[in-house]
């Protein structure tokens, strides 16, 4: 509590500057000032205060859980005018997941990135997309000179297309980079993003070596008629102005026993998806069996995605 | 603000691994095969057409029937007869001999493309849609090949992210 009263005027100081700036934005101030508790409880709207004060995801009960995804809903309901439903599906135990991705069968259509678009409520516009399609020069490895801008008939002879997207690493530089531990890898592999927890300094978009993380610069619109419904707390629901956000592998179909929207979209087959721990899946298979080769292996961050030929 | 740091890191386990799950991996999906006669718009052609026209296998131009068919797939399947069965043209025929349904007819393209088929059967190569845990559907051969001009075709790409556009014009710029 000594800590509480220490810095009180300074901390009063920050909440008010950060409160003009973006009201919304800056929650890292999670220890409470006996000042900002009483203003928080005089005020009539309480909701901004609550989201203002609400605690880091680990930290949260059951109890704070429903409270705040009832409040989320209720502000899209307010906002959009469209009925969601935030849930909260948990890790399986005995499941770490991975993604494979066939490097010859690609033709580099995007229909991925759509897909994951529509699935993960991301911003239309401005436009943002998890997945990046790199459309390689035959014979090299070079992403530098890859162009992510093609247009029109695909695949080309004298080219092949690498879709990148995040790796989810076993040793995520993200993760480190963070300052206020906003991301985290969770039991079965995902890293995720607590959007009410970010603070918006984009230092895991600078560490991520596969350029896999995105930031909000301006609000993000999605039309109330393609908002997908089905959201989980920590991967798509409706997010704000100023946070990172990130491919999660779709953790609120994936937990659910279903594939990532990416997978389901591909018209090739290229994209594969499963649990690493289990001998029999797909991916698994593809490790054993096939060449596999790990973008960026040098980064050493162990990635959870693996690209194969064949 | 250092101490609200230091306090937020110390309480959150700050860069320490998270706990590995637990080892023993839930059962692995059941696969099964879309079924490919729904899909094919003439079927069944012994009770729509083949009724009473039996089939002619001499080899010949054809010029009434079945003209959209190029027949372009490698050097030795030259005629129909060599994967339909002539006298029962609901099934298709093995090299030796014994009939399978079009359903089956990765057994059929299994003779030549081994390898293929082996990487199928393992859910490497082809589309595994559905769950990666309970029930998954794996397509056949035949509904994303097509047999009798098996040569990939060019289709348009989707079109770049305006976010991507902007991006590459940025980088240009600096």
């Amino acid at each position: 509590m000594s800590e509480d009263h220490q810095n009180d005027d300074e901390r009063e100081a920050v909440v008010e500057g950060v409160g003009k700036a973006q009201a919304s934005r800056r929650r890292f101030l999670q220890v409470l000032g006996a000042a900002t508790a009483t203003a928080a409880t005089s005020q009539a709207d309480a909701a901004p205060w609550e989201e203002y004060f609400q605690q880091h995801y680990k930290r949260l009960t059951d109890e704070d859980k429903r409270a705040i995804f009832a409040r989320l809903e209720a502000e899209v309901q307010d906002k959009y005018g469209v009925t969601v439903r935030i849930n909260d599906p948990k890790p399986i135990d005995g499941v770490e997941f991975a993604y494979a991705l066939n490097l010859q069968a690609c033709v580099g259509c995007r229909r991925c990135e759509y897909a994951c678009a529509q699935e993960n409520n991301t911003s239309r516009s401005p436009e943002m997309h998890y997945i990046r399609v790199l459309q390689m020069d035959k014979g090299s490895l070079d992403v530098e000179r890859s162009n992510t801008t093609y247009e029109g008939a695909v695949p080309t002879p004298e080219h092949y297309y690498q879709p990148v997207q995040c790796h989810q690493c076993r040793d995520a530089p993200c993760v480190r980079a963070c300052p206020v531990n906003a991301t985290w890898a969770e039991p079965d592999g995902i890293v995720v993003v607590d959007y009410n927890w970010c603070i918006g300094c984009r230092y895991c978009e600078a560490a991520c070596p596969y350029f896999a993380r995105r930031f909000n610069y301006e609000e993000p619109t999605v039309r109330p008629s393609e908002i997908n419904p089905d959201q989980g707390y920590l991967s798509n629901r409706l997010r704000p102005r100023g946070v990172m956000e990130k491919c999660t592998y779709c953790l609120h179909r994936t937990r659910k026993g279903l594939m990532p929207a990416c997978l389901e979209a591909c018209p090739t087959g290229s994209r594969k998806f499963g649990n690493l721990l289990d001998p029999n899946s797909e991916v698994r298979q593809v490790i054993e069996t096939k060449r596999v080769y790990i973008l960026h292996e040098d980064a050493g961050t162990n990635p959870r995605f693996y690209y194969y030929f064949g | 603000m250092i101490l609200v740091f230091v306090s937020a890191s110390a309480a959150l386990g700050c860069h320490r691994a998270e706990p590995r799950a637990r080892r023993t991996p839930p059962p692995s999906a059941t696969v099964t095969i879309v079924p490919r006669t729904p899909s094919i718009a003439t079927y069944s052609c012994m009770q729509r057409c083949h009724t009473r026209l039996p089939a002619n296998p001499a080899q010949r131009e054809l010029v009434d029937f079945h003209t959209d068919k190029r027949l372009a797939h490698g050097t030795t399947l030259t005629w129909c007869t060599f994967c339909h069965q002539d006298d029962n043209l609901d099934r298709l025929r093995l090299i030796d001999g014994s009939q399978v349904s079009f359903d089956d007819g990765h057994r059929v393209c299994s003779q030549c493309h081994a390898e293929r088929y082996r990487d199928w059967t393992r859910g490497i190569h082809g589309v595994t849609t559905g769950s990666w845990r309970d029930v998954a559907q794996r397509r056949s051969c035949t509904a994303c090949h097509n047999p009798h001009d098996p040569h990939r075709t060019q289709f348009n790409a989707l079109p770049p992210p305006s976010r991507e556009r902007g991006r590459e014009q940025e980088e240009h710029h600096e």
